[in-house]
């Protein structure tokens, strides 16, 4: 049993049992005038100063407690990151209550159970969309007492008394004495130990789960960040992952007051790009799929750029390190400032496994890219903070504020699953105690379910769930997903599913092809192609993607290799419940919809005819037929005579 | 969200608060060229906040009536009145500056400037301030300019081409550029909308998409909207009342369902006996 301890913060800016709306107030009345939350509107960037910020936040409070919003309460909000769904949390914290965000592109069925299992009382909606949601719920619609809505366009004759306008909502709030006290009591008397946020873990195993996270976890997750990085006041943070994620709770809501850090918000998620090169910020927070994206976008540029300034770029990725200032000049600076890295001191990736590949890229191209560890209920974990960044690891554990607990203690299991212990621990699911009991055991050892293993430095690397980590029928054990983030380091290749267990001889890949870069490459070599289906089939896509697998496969010890795969003749789909929200895989779900095609890889065909029903956005349902060709590679064993 | 000063909501239209005036009408509308008559003592008119759509085969007649409206083509005989206004003898650009917008077939966007200035072309007839005052640049030519943009940027917003505002026009697909082609339209702050086949060439989902746009300026703007379309599902979705045309003459007019049942309009659609 291998055992890691973590060290102290010596950061000042300790969370001292506040509150975030407590410490909202002395932020405020410390920086007054400067800007907190900065937006984009009609192409202009205006900023809320913090005095302005609390003034809103305060007004909106007293709104919520006119409106009937209860001390203990949970206030629901789902849209896109936008100022407004921010300063609303902060209004339910003043109000005593507390927030569940959700995922702008959550279902209705998702909202309703939601809803339901946080007994939310106010739902803050961003537009028609969402309304329209919350008007689907059906029985989940009982408790809630309003439906406030940001954006009132298309909702003109809708006539739901629940339904009401931000801005009158806003406008209703009482000014009178007598609830300014009664808010002043409610500031004054909230504890540390209140929940602050729920957040529904993302359901790749079974339904979700609504984690409570307290005042003092929100606090104490933003000090690790800030006692260990060594995050500046007034840091320029870009805000994009949705507050539904535990990790945007602790950056955009908590760290945001904590250190404080200036909050931007894209106008929407298409300008996304145009506004990160706008703002460049110092500090950001994506998912490993959003800097694949990012790394795709160069590649795919690149793949656009004359022969010439392909090279050179090629060239300075690669340049020694006696020439590294003339690859900076000529290029690097210029990618970075294209992509909005320019100022990027603290780049974090954080959700699952980013290859190494990209995360050498990044590094490459002068990005100071960091991996970041934790989980929902026990919140951040592991980072690469200092000065190495060693690309297989999740880095050392965190550095915890003396004031909220003692210092993070990892162990790893038998099994090797991780298990974690100090900070403000993990204060439970919502309503669910035997769920919680079973990841929480006697001493407070919270147990992740992650299998992992420690470096002769003290750092995390990260093999897989304990529940994935497979065996094969010959009894070799093997890492889906680190298999998997190899295969997703291709630009040619969006997703991959790696399939094989103790009924299985052999590892085999289902493969989505990403289409944008196959578009060009297919482009640049007159090969015409008409639908998804055509193209995930073409020889021309086939080969490269072999070429791809080979590559992975070099890179893997000869048990983990990949004997077979095919291309997915439609792009996986959270709509078609294949993927989650936050874009992970949902195994079960692919393994039935593409069972016949995986019985195919299995029993040596080299074809199978696949039918797969698909949602539309609408809701209409469709299929798609096609004939999917399955490849073999080297590691493949030799095929038995039929 | 005027409260916080970052989104504002388009306050919901004050439906039903006055009888419905006729904001433009046609009456005894006669065109001819030479010995064809394009147009034979033709009534239209459209009220406050409706939407109407007048459909018709080829040569029906219905472009020369949108044309008569907007100034480009002289009847021969009958009035047009706009706004309470008899325009019948007013060029097209005053009836413009009137509020008067009109889209024309096909695209006659600007290609080689970014969305935002071809929709700022739009407000030109708007702006007051004058040349030598522009190239100063110059107190009020500034003011004004800063107001028209934020003008722009609204509709922008409203057709929701914030990451399209800097690309050239010539860039974008066809769908598109009709949506900026909508866009300058709604920039003179038009109080009557004519769209001359505004989804010809569009495929399915961009032909929903500019009909929500469509609907949305009719229901958010209360500006009433007059639509030439040959796609018929689309016209008898959207529309409040259908006028129909045939040989320059009105054969129908009426609800959607009422003009679906009438037997003439069938006649003159499918030629039955």
């Amino acid at each position: 049993m291998t055992e890691l301890r973590g060290s102290p913060g010596d950061d000042p800016r300790e969370p001292d049992g506040e509150t975030l709306p407590r410490l909202l107030r002395r932020r405020a009345a410390e920086h007054g005038g400067r800007d907190f939350l900065r937006a984009k509107r009609h192409g202009v960037w205006s900023a809320i100063s913090w005095h302005a910020a609390l003034e809103k936040v305060e007004t909106l409070a007293r709104a919520m407690m006119a409106r009937g919003l209860k001390r203990g309460d949970v206030v629901a909000v789902i849209g896109e990151n936008l100022p407004e769904a921010y300063l609303v949390q902060y209004a339910a914290l003043c109000a005593g209550a507390a927030a569940t965000h959700l995922y702008p592109d959550a279902s209705a069925a998702e909202l309703g159970f939601v809803l339901k299992d946080s007994g939310a009382t106010l739902l803050f909606a961003e537009d028609q969309e969402q309304v329209d949601k919350f008007l689907q719920a059906g029985d989940a619609k009982a408790g809630v007492l309003g439906v406030v809505y940001l954006d009132g366009r298309g909702l003109w004759h809708y006539d739901d008394p629940m339904l009401v306008d931000f801005g009158r909502f806003v406008a209703a709030a009482p000014a009178d004495a007598a609830a300014r006290t009664a808010l002043d009591a409610s500031i004054a008397t909230g504890s540390d130990a209140d929940l602050a946020a729920l957040c529904y873990t993302s359901g790749t195993t079974g339904s979700p789960k609504g984690v409570r996270l307290t005042h003092r976890h929100l606090l104490d997750n933003a000090y690790r960040l800030i006692a260990s990085f060594g995050i500046a006041p007034h840091i320029d943070y870009f805000s994009y992952i949705s507050p539904a994620w535990a990790a945007e709770q602790y950056t955009g809501i908590g760290l945001s007051l904590l250190a404080p850090a200036v909050v931007h918000f894209a106008e929407k998620p298409e300008t996304v790009p145009t506004d990160l090169r706008e703002i460049s910020p110092e500090f950001l927070l994506f998912t490993p799929r959003q800097w694949e994206m990012i790394a795709s976008q160069i590649e795919a540029q690149m793949l656009d750029a004359k022969p010439m300034r392909r090279r050179l770029y090629e060239w300075a990725i690669a340049a020694p390190a006696q020439l590294r200032w003339l690859a900076e000049v000529l290029v690097l600076r210029a990618i970075r400032d294209n992509t909005g890295l320019a100022r990027a001191r603290f780049p974090i990736s954080a959700g699952s496994g980013l290859s190494a590949e990209i995360f050498r890229r990044f590094h490459a191209l002068g990005i100071p890219l960091r991996n970041l560890y934790g989980s929902t209920e026990a919140g951040l974990v592991s980072a690469h903070w200092g000065a190495e960044a060693e690309p297989s690891t999740l880095g050392r554990p965190l550095r915890i504020a003396p004031s909220v607990g003692a210092p993070l203690e990892l162990r790893i299991a038998g099994d090797g699953e991780l298990l974690v212990r100090g900070g403000a621990g993990f204060a439970g699911y919502h309503g669910d105690d035997a769920a919680t009991a079973k990841v929480l055991d006697a001493d407070g050892w919270f147990h992740s379910g992650d299998a992992m293993h420690v470096t002769g430095s003290g750092e995390l690397v990260f093999l897989d769930r304990v529940k994935d980590m497979r065996r094969l029928a010959s009894g070799s054990t093997f890492p889906p997903q680190t298999i998997e983030n190899h295969l997703r380091a291709s630009p040619f290749l969006r997703d991959a599913i790696v399939l094989g267990d103790e009924s299985r001889d052999f590892i085999a890949a289902l493969i989505n092809v990403d289409a944008g870069i196959f578009g060009r490459y297919l482009e640049s070599r007159n090969i015409g192609w008409g639908t998804f289906v055509e193209l995930s089939q073409l020889d021309a896509v086939l080969e490269r993607i072999a070429v791809e697998v080979a590559k992975v496969n070099a890179m893997l010890p000869a048990g983990s290799r990949i004997a077979r795969f095919a291309t997915l003749p439609k792009e996986l789909d959270a709509d078609d419940a294949e993927l989650t929200r936050s874009r992970k895989l949902k195994r079960d779900v692919i393994a039935e919809r593409y069972g016949a095609l995986i019985e195919s890889i299995y029993a040596g065909d080299e074809s199978c005819k696949l039918s797969v029903n698909v949602i539309y956005q609408d809701g209409s349902v469709g299929s798609v037929h096609a004939g999917v060709h399955v490849l073999s590679t080297d590691a493949a064993p030799v095929p038995a005579p039929a | 969200m005027q409260a916080l000063g970052i989104r504002t909501v388009p306050t919901p239209a004050a439906a039903g608060a006055t009888a419905p005036t006729r904001v433009l009408e046609a009456r005894d509308l006669h065109l001819s060229f030479g010995a064809i008559q394009a147009l034979v003592g033709v009534n239209f008119h459209v009220a406050a906040g409706e939407l109407v759509s007048i459909i018709g085969p080829n040569g029906a007649g219905k472009s020369s009536l949108l044309n008569c409206l907007s100034g480009f083509y002289k009847p021969s005989a009958g009035s047009i009145r706009f706004a309470g206004v008899d325009v019948s003898r007013m060029a097209p650009p005053r009836r413009a500056a009137m509020g008067m917008a009109r889209t024309f077939q096909g695209i006659q966007t600007y290609e080689s400037m970014t969305v935002r200035e071809n929709i700022l072309c739009g407000c030109h007839c708007r702006m007051r301030t004058g040349l030598v005052a522009g190239a100063l640049w110059w107190g009020p030519s500034r003011r004004e300019m800063v107001r028209f943009v934020d003008e722009a940027e609204t509709i922008i917003e409203f057709l929701e081409l914030e990451e399209l505002r800097h690309t050239r026009v010539g860039d974008l697909g066809y769908g598109l550029r009709k949506r900026v082609d909508l866009g300058r339209a709604l920039a003179i702050d038009p109080k009557v909308l004519i769209l001359d086949e505004p989804m010809a060439g569009m495929n399915a989902d961009e032909k929903a998409d500019l009909a929500r746009y469509i609907l949305d300026v009719n229901d958010a703007r209360d500006v009433p909207v007059v639509l030439v379309e040959h796609d018929m599902e689309v016209v008898m979705d959207i529309s409040d009342r259908v006028m129909v045309l045939e040989w320059g003459r009105t054969i129908a007019e009426g609800t959607p369902a009422e003009v679906r049942a009438d037997p003439k309009v069938i006649q003159a659609y499918l030629g039955q006996e």
